[in-house]
C-alpha cells in the first residue's frame, strides 16, 4: 500500500531552499506508512511531466501557496495529473511559518499529518471516481405525526435513505389534524405515500436502543439488531395532551374521537380555555375548527368559556367571526367556579367587566383542552438522544445563534411540534426548514462534528454562573455539590462566549490551538 | 446545467436570507430593493439586550447583511422596483426600473469623508453596509469633492432593464402602521407621543430617552385587533417588542415609572411566558382600554384609559408616550399582487397558496412578512422554508 500513494509537492514555499527543507519532509515521510514518496515540482525542475512519469501509482497533490491557488494554478496542474479536486490538499505555510509561535518542526508535523489522513482517505484500492461517494446519507427520524411524515417525504425526494421509527400505534397526535377535522385523510394519505416511498423504511413500535455518537454520525441499537448507522437524527415526536385537569370532563383527544365517531351529537357542550393555563392560539384554532365542525353536522350548543381570545395565527381572527356566525356563544369569565356532582357539572362566574354572575346549568360535555407536551415515550427518546428539555415541556433550547431546527445536540435537528406549539401550516414549513438545514450541514461524511469543546479549571471556577447564564446552547450545568460550573460535552458547539464572559478565567477551549484556527480559516 | 436565474425582490431580513442561502446553492440571484440599502425595515432597530440577550433578533439582520456583503455572490440593485412581468412557456421576463443611486456602493469604500463633509446630514451608514444619501439631500455637491474614489454622482437618471429569471421570490415585508391617520392618538401633535418603530431608531441611535424623563407609557396594539382603524388582524411583534424595550429603558434608567397598557396579551414563542412573568416585577401592567391621549397645558401627553378590572376611566399624564404600532402590508404589496395576478388576504398581506410558502402553478413565491406578520426570526426560518421550494422547483439537487 506505501508505495501506491505519491505526495507532490508544488511549491516554491517547500523546495530545497525554502523554509520547509525538502530533505527532512522526505525523512519524515519515508517514516509514514501511507505516503510513499515525496516529488517535488517547483521552478527549478525542467520537465515536470517527465519526472511524473516515472512514478507509478496513485498520486496526491499537495500545494503550500495561497497566492497559487487563487489564481487556479493548483486545479490545472491537478487536471494535468490527472487527479480529483478531493486528491488535492492546499495549506497555506506561509502564514504558518509568519506565526511567531510555530516553528518549522510543528509545522512539517501538522503537513504530514494532512497528507497522511488524505493519503490514508485515497489508499482504498478502488480510485476515487468509480468509488461511491462515502456519505453517511441515512436518516433516522423519531416519530410519525405530521412532522414526522413530512419530514420523511421531503428527505425521501432528496434521495437519502430514511429510517422513519414509530413509537405509538396509532399516532397519538391530538389536534384536528390528526383527528382528521380540519383536512380529512390527509393523515392516512401522508401515511400511504410514505409507506410507498422507495427511500423510506418504517419501524413501526420500535423501541429505541442507546444512541451513540461515532465519528461523523451516529449508531442506533434497536431491539436485538445490530446497531444501525447514521449521518443524522431527526427528533419529530408528537404532541400529546394531558388528560382534562377537572374530573368527568374530556380533553381535546377524547373530543376528537368521538366526533370521529360519527355518533348524533346533540346537548350542550361547553369548551372552557384558559383554565389552568392560558390556551395558545393554535390550541384555540383547533378549537373553533372542531366547534365549527360540530355545529356544521348537528343542533348542539356550543359555549366557549375564555378569559382572552388569542387569535395571533392568520386566518384565525376570520375562524372566530365564522363560528360566531354560525352561533357559538363565547363567555368571557372570571373567577370560574366548576362543580361535578355525580356526573352533573355546575359552572359559574362572573363577567370580567361588569361583575355580574352567570351560570351555564347541566351541561352534557364539559371539555377542557389538557396542557400539551411530549409523550413518556418520545421523552425518554429525547433523553436517549441526549437532548435537554429546559422548559420541561419542549425538546429545543429557544436560542438564536444557529439555524432554527439545530438541538443543542450536534447532528440532532428537532422538528414540529416538539418546538413549541405550531399550527399544520407551520409544521409543514418547518419540515422543509429541517431539510434545509440538514442540506447545509451535511458534509461528505456526515455532519460535522465540534471539535473544540469548553473545559472548566475547577481550581479557578468562583461558581458565579456567568458561564451557565450566558450560554446560548444550555451546555453548562451547576455542580452543587463540589460548587463548579460543567460543560455538557454533548451540547457544546464551541462557540466561546463563556470563555470569554468568564471573570474568573477559568474556562478554556480545549483543542482550540492557532493551527486549528488556521485550518478552519483555509476551509472557508 | 445551464444556471439558474431568480430574481429576489425585497432586501429586508426574508429576502436577504433568501438570497444568500440560494447563492450559497450555486444559484445566480438577483436582489432587488427599492431602498438604497440592503437590510429594509429592520436594519435600523437597536438590540435590546439588558444583562442578558432578550431575543429580539435584531443582530440576525445584521449579520444577514454583513454575509450578503462579504460572503453572498448575489447581484444587488438597489432603488429598484419590478415594473413589469411576462410568463410565457417556461420563460419569465421582469422589467426592473432602477434610479440610479449617488453613491455607488460597489465603489465606495466606506472611508466616511462623505458623511463628514455633508452639512444636512443627508448621509448615513448602514451597519454592516456602506453608506447612503437620505431624503435630506439638498445636491450641494460638497460629498462629490470629498470622495477620494468619485464613487458619488448625484444625476439622477433612470433606467429600465429586462432580464430573463427563472423563479421568483416575493419578500416586500411590511410597513408600520401610521397612528397619524387617527388623531386620538395625538401622534404627530405632540412631540412626546412616539411610536414603536421610530423608539426603535432611538435605540439603534443608542439615544433612548430625553434625560429629564421621569415616566414612559406604552399603549398596545395600536392599529392592530381595531375594528375601527381597519386593522383586524393581530401583529404578533408588538407585546414583545414593547416588552423588551420596557426592560431595556429601566435597564438604562432604573429609577424610570415605565405603564404598560394592554388589552390582552398575545403570547408567542417558548420564553415569553417566563419574560412576562419577570417584567411584571419590575413595570407597571394596566390590563385597560385606551381611549385617547391628549396634551395637556405643560405640553405633556395624558394618556386617558378605561381601567378594565375597575371599570373606571382614569387619566394620565407622561413624559414620554410609546405607542406599540403594530405590522400593516407594505405599500407596495397591492402593486406587486397585480403584477404577478396574486390573491390578497383580508388585511392586505399577500395570500400564499399550496402550502404556505410558495404560489403553486407559477413560479412566484413568497417569503417572510409580506404574507403575514412575522417576527425575525420567524423570517429567517421562513427564508430557509422557501429557499427549499424554490431549489425544488428548479430541480436544483444536493
Amino acid at each position: 500500500m506505501s508505495d501506491s500513494i505519491v505526495a507532490v509537492l508544488c511549491d516554491q514555499q517547500c523546495s530545497s531552499k525554502g523554509p520547509l527543507q525538502k530533505t527532512s519532509l522526505t525523512k519524515r515521510l519515508s517514516q509514514s506508512s501511507t505516503i510513499g514518496k515525496l516529488i517535488l515540482l517547483d521552478k527549478a525542475c525542467q520537465d515536470p511531466e517527465k519526472k511524473l512519469k516515472k512514478v507509478t501509482g496513485r498520486k496526491v497533490l499537495f500545494g503550500g501557496c495561497p497566492y497559487l491557488e487563487e489564481s487556479g494554478f493548483y486545479s490545472l496542474a491537478a487536471e494535468s495529473l490527472g487527479l480529483d479536486p478531493g486528491e488535492m490538499l492546499v495549506t497555506d505555510v506561509k502564514s504558518s511559518i509568519l506565526d511567531l509561535y510555530d516553528n518549522s518542526e510543528t509545522i512539517e508535523e501538522n503537513l504530514i499529518g494532512r497528507l497522511e489522513s488524505l493519503g490514508r482517505l485515497l489508499a482504498d484500492s478502488a480510485p476515487l471516481k468509480d468509488r461511491p461517494v462515502k456519505l453517511k446519507r441515512n436518516v433516522l427520524i423519531f416519530g410519525s405525526g405530521y412532522s414526522g411524515l413530512k419530514t420523511a417525504l421531503e428527505l425521501s425526494g432528496e434521495k437519502l435513505s430514511v429510517d422513519l421509527v414509530e413509537t405509538e400505534e396509532p399516532p397519538l397526535a391530538p389536534g384536528c389534524l390528526a383527528a382528521g377535522l380540519g383536512s380529512p385523510g390527509l393523515i392516512e394519505e401522508l401515511t400511504e405515500r410514505v409507506r410507498t416511498s422507495e427511500h423510506v423504511a418504517v419501524f413501526p413500535q420500535t423501541q429505541m436502543g442507546p444512541i451513540r455518537s461515532v465519528e461523523k454520525g451516529f449508531t442506533v441499537s434497536f431491539g436485538r439488531g445490530e446497531p444501525r448507522e447514521y449521518g443524522a437524527v431527526i427528533f419529530a415526536p408528537e404532541r400529546t395532551e394531558a388528560p382534562a385537569e377537572q374530573i368527568g370532563a374530556w380533553n381535546l383527544t377524547r373530543l376528537y374521537e368521538w366526533i370521529g365517531e360519527r355518533r348524533p351529537i346533540k346537548g350542550r357542550i361547553v369548551f372552557v380555555l384558559d383554565r389552568s393555563s392560558e390556551t395558545p392560539p393554535e390550541v384555540t384554532q383547533d378549537i373553533l375548527t372542531a366547534a365549527k365542525v360540530i355545529k356544521e353536522r348537528s343542533h348542539a350548543e356550543i359555549w366557549i368559556l375564555l378569559k382572552h381570545i388569542r387569535v395571533a395565527l392568520p386566518g384565525l381572527q376570520e375562524l372566530y367571526d365564522s363560528t360566531r356566525e354560525m352561533g357559538v356563544i363565547f363567555v368571557k369569565y372570571r373567577n370560574l367556579r366548576l362543580h361535578n356532582e355525580f356526573g352533573d357539572f355546575q359552572i359559574a362566574g362572573e363577567d370580567p367587566q361588569s361583575g355580574a354572575p352567570f351560570r351555564i346549568d347541566n351541561p352534557d360535555r364539559v371539555i377542557i383542552p389538557g396542557t400539551s407536551g411530549l409523550s413518556a415515550s418520545a421523552a425518554s427518546a429525547a433523553e436517549t438522544l441526549g437532548l435537554r428539555l429546559p422548559g420541561g415541556r419542549y425538546t429545543q433550547p429557544y436560542s438564536l445563534w444557529r439555524l432554527a431546527n439545530e438541538s443543542n445536540h450536534p447532528g440532532v435537528l428537532v422538528c414540529g411540534s416538539a418546538r413549541g406549539n405550531m399550527d399544520a401550516e407551520g409544521v409543514a414549513a418547518d419540515a422543509a426548514s429541517v431539510v434545509q438545514t440538514l442540506r447545509a450541514r451535511m458534509v461528505p461524511e456526515g455532519i460535522t462534528p465540534v471539535e473544540h469543546i469548553a473545559s472548566v479549571d475547577a481550581d479557578r471556577c468562583v461558581f458565579c454562573l456567568t458561564c451557565v447564564r450566558v450560554c446560548p446552547y444550555h451546555a453548562m450545568e451547576k455542580n452543587i455539590e463540589e460548587r463548579v460550573a460543567q460543560p455538557v460535552t454533548t451540547a457544546c458547539q464551541g462557540c466561546g462566549i463563556c470563555a470569554a464572559e468568564c471573570p474568573a478565567e477559568a474556562i478554556d477551549m480545549r483543542n482550540l490551538s492557532r493551527e486549528s484556527v488556521l485550518a478552519a480559516m483555509q476551509a472557508l | 446545467m445551464a444556471s439558474r436565474k431568480v430574481c429576489v425582490i425585497g432586501a429586508g431580513i426574508s429576502g436577504i436570507s433568501v438570497a444568500n442561502d440560494l447563492s450559497r446553492a450555486g444559484i445566480d440571484v438577483l436582489l432587488v430593493d427599492k431602498n438604497p440599502y440592503p437590510g429594509g425595515q429592520s436594519v435600523f432597530y437597536g438590540c435590546k439586550a439588558t444583562d442578558e440577550c432578550v431575543r429580539c433578533g435584531v443582530c440576525l439582520v445584521r449579520e444577514a447583511v454583513a454575509t450578503l456583503k462579504n460572503q453572498s455572490t448575489a447581484r444587488c440593485h438597489f432603488s429598484s422596483r419590478p415594473v413589469g412581468y411576462r410568463a410565457s412557456g417556461g420563460s419569465m421576463e421582469l422589467d426592473i426600473q432602477t434610479t440610479a443611486n449617488p453613491i455607488d456602493w460597489q465603489a465606495c469604500v466606506e472611508c466616511g469623508r462623505c458623511q463628514e463633509a455633508c452639512p444636512e446630514q443627508a448621509i448615513q451608514r448602514v451597519p454592516g453596509w456602506k453608506y447612503f444619501v437620505n431624503q435630506n439631500c439638498t445636491a450641494c455637491g460638497k460629498c462629490v469633492d470629498a470622495c477620494p474614489v468619485g464613487a458619488i454622482s448625484l444625476e439622477r437618471s433612470t433606467e429600465t432593464k429586462t432580464m430573463q429569471v427563472d423563479g421568483i421570490v416575493l419578500a416586500a415585508g411590511f410597513e408600520p402602521f401610521d397612528p397619524g391617520i387617527n388623531r386620538k392618538w395625538g401622534f404627530g401633535a405632540n412631540p412626546r407621543v412616539v411610536t414603536g418603530s421610530q423608539m426603535e431608531n432611538l435605540f439603534f441611535q443608542e439615544k433612548y430617552l430625553p434625560r429629564e424623563a421621569q415616566s414612559v407609557a406604552f399603549v398596545q396594539c395600536v392599529g392592530s385587533r381595531s375594528l375601527m382603524e381597519g386593522e383586524k388582524h393581530c401583529s404578533r411583534v408588538c407585546c414583545a417588542y414593547a416588552l423588551r424595550m420596557a426592560g431595556r429603558l429601566k435597564e438604562e434608567y432604573p429609577d424610570l415609572d415605565i405603564d404598560f397598557y394592554y388589552m390582552d396579551i398575545q403570547r408567542f414563542g417558548k420564553n415569553f411566558e417566563e419574560f412576562w412573568k419577570q417584567m411584571q416585577g419590575k413595570i407597571n401592567l394596566i390590563a385597560s382600554n385606551p381611549i385617547s391621549i391628549r396634551t395637556d397645558k405643560q405640553g405633556l401627553p395624558v394618556v386617558r384609559y378605561e381601567s378594565l378590572p375597575e371599570l373606571a376611566c382614569r387619566e394620565q399624564p407622561y413624559d414620554v408616550v410609546v405607542l406599540s404600532n403594530g405590522i400593516t402590508p407594505a405599500a407596495e404589496s397591492e402593486s406587486l399582487a397585480d403584477l404577478f395576478s396574486l390573491d390578497l388576504d383580508a388585511a392586505g398581506f399577500i395570500r400564499p397558496a399550496g402550502n404556505g410558502s410558495s404560489v403553486t402553478g407559477s413560479r412566484v413565491f413568497t417569503a417572510g412578512a409580506c404574507k403575514r406578520p412575522m417576527r425575525i426570526d420567524d423570517c429567517v426560518e421562513d427564508a430557509a422554508t422557501v429557499t427549499r421550494r424554490v431549489m425544488q422547483n428548479l430541480g436544483v439537487q444536493p
